[in-house]
């Protein structure tokens, strides 16, 4: 599994960084921690300290120490040295590769914040972006809906954190039957991480629970009691389902299913996406 | 102590399989006996004959093709507990052919699954519908696979105590069951019987047939956060008088609760 934490300088991504190395603690996953700067030139840069060139670089190792911390002592899988010096790649994102034995790095990108976190979990491969949201509105700069917009545009799957959660309960809402299980791996981490309920949540097209929705949901019920897991299930409408998931808690994690093909991505066009995403209370987890 | 019969429909659906498992898990706190029906019910287009042989060849064939679905589904599920050897299978409509069984069988209580809905408006139609208007006996509405063996008794001002501890010594007596007692109002202003009031009657008739809750406690609050409080019990079990209650507020904690729910009538 490969992580992409994005950060910026709000308190938000202190917990996303938190947040991420718990589930790397479990997942053993590889890390790349991203910042993003405003575009910008020096003349015979490569003759500048890049940290003095690139503030950013230091929020990034700030948060790599936050990150270790989380990790706690006993957990071996990343280095703490800090020589590594940074490149400059081709495609211009600035470097640091800090791997031990599972991957590390740190990487500057310029520009707009959504194309740089989009671009970069797809250079990447990453399989989750984790990223940190102001309560009610997106944060990321004054006016902005970056969070929401990465939601609905990147291709893998992305945790809008929140605040600090005091996680109690996912509720994973599901209205088609193609579903990775990989993503249900992903939700079976994060009901072990906060220790929290599980609800999945059948969305009824005209009353009705579609018969592979219904299929889906008893397997995926199988899968979670099998291991343990204590999953509610739950229908609700269609046409209630934003209100639904708008008036989920600060202590919910909601969790999407979309696909590109799935009539909740339909129903949840890229506005939609982007509204739900940056005005919820609860954090939510896009899965894909 | 005599086993309780209860009967249950077996479905090829999600909450036809839940209200089997969990049943099946808490067989031995119930000490029941299940007994699986099935309603085939039949399309509504003309057939060659509405009587003689090929009707009646035409209803066993639905009827076989019903007992196949039901052994399917109780030998994939492996069940453990005790059920009873021969499922019913009838040809009709469910409703009607449901409310024959349960009033010709002496059943203890009727048992099926509901997959919750955050929208009440399904559970009110559960309850206006004729199976529910006339069944004889309780109904356990299971809508998720709860683990804890604890019970709730739910009382509003609106319960009739009396009927509800006479129904609960029915079917748990002499079981070892744990249970609290709860007294549901959205608040206690103008409440009449006041909450407290309600305890007290509760406890004073359990304590005649010689049940003690192991706590007492009055909820407040909107149905949404008292449905929530009750969540972790592994089921609550309420008195709703058919008539009055359908649109009371406990009505809609009962519609919104994820806990498997005996509506003793």
């Amino acid at each position: 599994m490969k992580i992409l934490v994005a950060v910026d300088e709000n308190a938000y991504s202190r917990y996303a960084v938190r947040q991420a190395a718990r589930l790397a603690a479990n997942t053993w996953a590889d890390v790349v921690m991203l910042a993003i700067e405003k575009n910008r030139a020096y003349i015979a840069e490569e003759e500048l300290d890049p940290a003095h060139a690139h503030p950013r670089l230091r929020l990034l190792s700030r948060y790599r120490a936050d990150f270790l911390d989380a990790l706690g002592p006993d957990v071996d899988l990343y280095s703490d040295r800090a020589d590594a010096p940074f490149v400059r790649r081709e495609d211009k994102v600035l470097e640091q590769d800090l791997s031990g034995r599972k991957t590390f790095k740190l990487h500057l990108r310029d520009g707009d914040p959504v194309k740089a976190i989009t671009s970069e979990a797809q250079a990447e491969g990453c399989d989750l972006v984790i990223l940190g949201c102001g309560q009610h509105e997106g944060g990321w700069g004054r006016g902005s809906d970056v969070p929401g917009r990465v939601a609905d545009a990147a291709d893998c799957s992305v945790f809008v954190i929140r605040e600090e959660p005091a996680t109690s309960r996912v509720v994973c809402c599901l209205d088609h039957a193609d579903i990775s299980q990989e993503s249900l791996e992903l939700i079976n981490q994060w009901v072990t991480i906060y220790a929290a309920g599980l609800e999945v949540v059948g969305v009824l097209k005209k009353g009705e629970l579609r018969e592979e929705v219904e299929a889906k949901m008893g397997e995926v019920l199988d899968y979670y009691l099998k291991r343990d897991v204590h999953a509610l299930i739950r229908v609700v409408d269609e046409d209630s389902l934003e209100t639904f998931i708008e008036s989920g808690r600060k202590d919910d994690l909601m969790a999407l299913w979309l696909k590109h093909k799935s009539p909740l991505q339909r129903l949840f066009h890229s506005k939609r996406v982007n509204a739900l995403v940056n005005h919820a209370s609860s954090s939510m987890l896009i899965l894909r | 102590m005599d086993m309780l019969k209860a009967l249950v429909p077996v479905e090829m659906t999600l909450a036809s399989n839940v209200a089997l498992r969990y049943l099946c898990r808490k067989a031995e706190l119930l000490g029941i006996a299940v007994q699986p029906v099935h309603v085939e019910e039949p399309d509504h287009k003309p057939h060659s004959s509405e009587t003689g042989w090929i009707r009646r060849s035409w209803e066993s064939g639905l009827r076989q093709a019903g007992l196949e679905e039901v052994q399917r589904i109780l030998n994939s599920e492996k069940l453990d507990c005790f059920i009873l050897p021969n499922p019913i299978v009838r040809v009709g409509d469910r409703e009607d052919t449901l409310l024959e069984e349960l009033r010709l069988g002496g059943y203890d209580f009727f048992v099926e699954g509901e997959v919750a809905n955050f929208n009440t408006g399904a559970f009110r139609k559960r309850l206006r519908s004729k199976l529910y208007r006339q069944m004889p006996c309780p109904v356990l509405l299971v809508r998720n696979m709860i683990q804890s063996d604890r019970l709730a008794l739910v009382l509003d001002e609106k319960t009739d105590v009396d009927s509800l501890v006479a129904r609960f010594h029915h079917l748990f007596g002499g079981r070892a069951v744990d249970f609290d007692l709860c007294a549901y109002a959205m608040d206690d202003l103008h409440q009449d019987p006041h909450p407290d009031e309600l305890l007290s009657e509760g406890a004073e008739l359990l304590g005649k047939l010689g049940y003690t809750p192991a706590r007492a406690f009055t909820l407040l609050g909107a149905p949404e956060t008292a449905a929530r409080s009750l969540g972790d019990y592994g089921m609550i079990v309420a008195h709703m008088d058919r008539k009055s209650n359908r649109k009371s507020p406990l009505t809609e904690v009962l519609g919104l609760v994820s806990s498997p729910i005996l509506i003793c009538w």
